[in-house]
């Protein structure tokens, strides 16, 4: 094998129609595809020969932390930064995660994701008109559990596997609700429990999940998505009918 | 800010999960076990749909416990389907397969109901007699004997796969064992159930001459 053979989905401007461009790179070893990438940027010409502009792409940190480099590879969500060549079969097909608003090629606008964590308050509130001192002790065991889900980078590729996740939809996804746990988990976090089932209960909300299970399937971090949706629906479920009595 | 939010979908969402289990997953399983009343004898059947129709209130009780959640259920369900966008060719994960046939079972039972409750129930007279030899004569009729089989493979699929919905709906289920662990009684209860009704539909299917002839006469004097 001494050419790899790549297919990208590009697309010149946020409204703009789609196209397949192919790209021919010479074969090396222990590539990933963000340097298939950056090989393309460094010599922009496509499997015709023809001189394109170059692939726009998000990265950063390169070793699966940061979640800026989720894109559709081979049919399936996921982190070019961590996609070895060398195990991917080809063609190796690249697409930008169609769950959010294209910016251009295989760039997109996650910050839906971010808004969603907004709305759960996914941090713990610290602020206050005097010092608060040291928050209470927590228990290991707890924060055990709490460790799974503080993993989650926002990568999206949770909602890009979600059936119920649109573009134009509201659902705020499962990213948002393993937040909303991690942070009820917190002893000084828990707080603002009730705001959470509060924002989970609105519109878009947790009950949008039909119990697919893509997302725990897909999430690169083996974040125990199906757990934090269960669990938040039993205790959003038990908030609500609580709620008819003593509010 | 996040509490003046409308919680309209989200009591409608929650109704429409209860409304399957309590009282439309209740109702079905005594529809079966009235049904497989047959299963004892045919005259034995047509006076016990003889003596349920003089319940009083019935019509009030189906109205109540059958119809609006039915319609509440089917529409808001309908809903959810066209908000969806499935993908299991993409991500062909046994769960996200059942999602998708949750959905499909789902159309699939609308489009038989209108047409079971329209023939059967309001076929013509109101008469257990009738009923019976309906559907005897649907069951021996080939599109509406398939009709029924398919129906009642989405009956029995969509039930079972909707109780496990239900339990993680509810908060019953929680840990991602226990899911897998349901999930599979799941399955189980599917082929139980399924196996079951097709036995009460072939003791209609199959009744003899002469419980048809009795059935016949006493339609005619208008029983
Ligand atoms: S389990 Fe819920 S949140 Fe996860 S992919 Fe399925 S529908 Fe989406
Ligand atoms: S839960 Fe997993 S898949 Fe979803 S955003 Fe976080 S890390 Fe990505
Ligand atoms: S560049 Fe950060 S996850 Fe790939």
């Amino acid at each position: 094998m001494s050419t790899i053979t790549l297919k990208i989905k590009r697309q010149d401007g946020p409204n703009s129609p789609s196209y397949w461009e192919e790209f021919a790179l010479p074969y090396k070893e222990n590539l990933n595809v963000i340097s298939l990438l950056q090989m393309i940027a460094l010599n922009p010409v496509n499997a015709k020969g023809e001189k394109v502009t170059p692939v726009v792409y998000e990265s950063n940190c390169l070793e699966e932390v940061c979640g800026a480099c989720s894109m559709v590879i081979n049919g399936r969500a996921r982190q070019a930064c961590s996609a070895l060549v060398d195990q991917l079969s080809q063609p190796i097909t690249l697409e930008p995660l169609n769950k959010f608003p294209i910016v251009r090629d295989l760039l997109v606008d996650r910050s839906a994701l971010f808004k969603a964590l907004t709305k759960v308050k996914a941090w713990v509130d610290i602020d206050g008109i005097y010092d608060m001192g040291f928050g209470p002790k927590d228990y290991e065991a707890n924060q055990a559990i709490r460790y799974d889900f503080s993993r989650c980078m926002t990568c999206g590729c949770c909602a890009q596997s979600c059936p119920n996740y649109t573009l134009n939809g509201d659902f705020i996804g499962p990213a948002a609700v393993g937040q909303a746990l991690l942070f009820n988990l917190h002893p000084t976090g828990s707080q603002l429990r009730g705001d959470r089932y509060e924002a989970l209960m609105a519109p878009g909300g947790l009950f949008e999940c039909g119990n697919s299970q893509n997302c725990v399937r897909t999430c690169p971090k083996e974040i125990p998505l199906t757990s934090a949706l269960a669990k938040m629906k039993q205790k959003v479920t038990w908030y609500a009918i609580k709620s008819i009595f003593v509010k | 800010m996040s509490q003046k939010e409308s919680k309209l979908e989200f009591a409608l969402r929650k109704l429409q999960s209860l409304s399957g289990f309590l009282p439309l997953c209740v109702f079905l399983m005594f529809h079966l076990v009235a049904n497989a009343v047959i299963m004892i004898s045919p005259g034995y059947y047509y006076k016990f749909i003889n003596t349920m129709a003089t319940i009083p209130g019935l019509i009030v009780i189906e109205l109540v416990i059958i119809f609006l959640p039915l319609i509440l259920h089917g529409c808001m369900g309908l809903y959810i389907v066209l908000t969806g966008r499935n993908n299991p060719r993409r991500y062909p994960y046994f769960r996200n397969w059942a999602f998708l046939l949750q959905r499909i079972s789902g159309v699939v039972i609308f489009a038989f109901l209108i047409y079971h409750v329209l023939t059967i129930k309001y076929g013509s007279d109101h008469s257990a007699a009738t009923m019976i030899l309906s559907l005897n004569a649907q069951f021996n009729t080939t599109w509406s004997a398939i009709f029924y089989v398919i129906a009642l493979i989405c009956v029995s699929f969509h039930v079972c796969n909707g109780l496990w919905g239900f339990a993680i709906n509810w908060g019953i289920l929680v840990g991602m064992r226990a899911q897998k662990v349901f999930g599979y009684v799941c399955i189980v209860l599917f082929i139980i159930l399924l196996i079951f009704w097709l036995f009460v539909m072939m003791n209609f299917l199959g009744l003899s001459d002469g419980v048809l002839k009795d059935l016949f006469i006493l339609q005619i004097n208008g029983f």
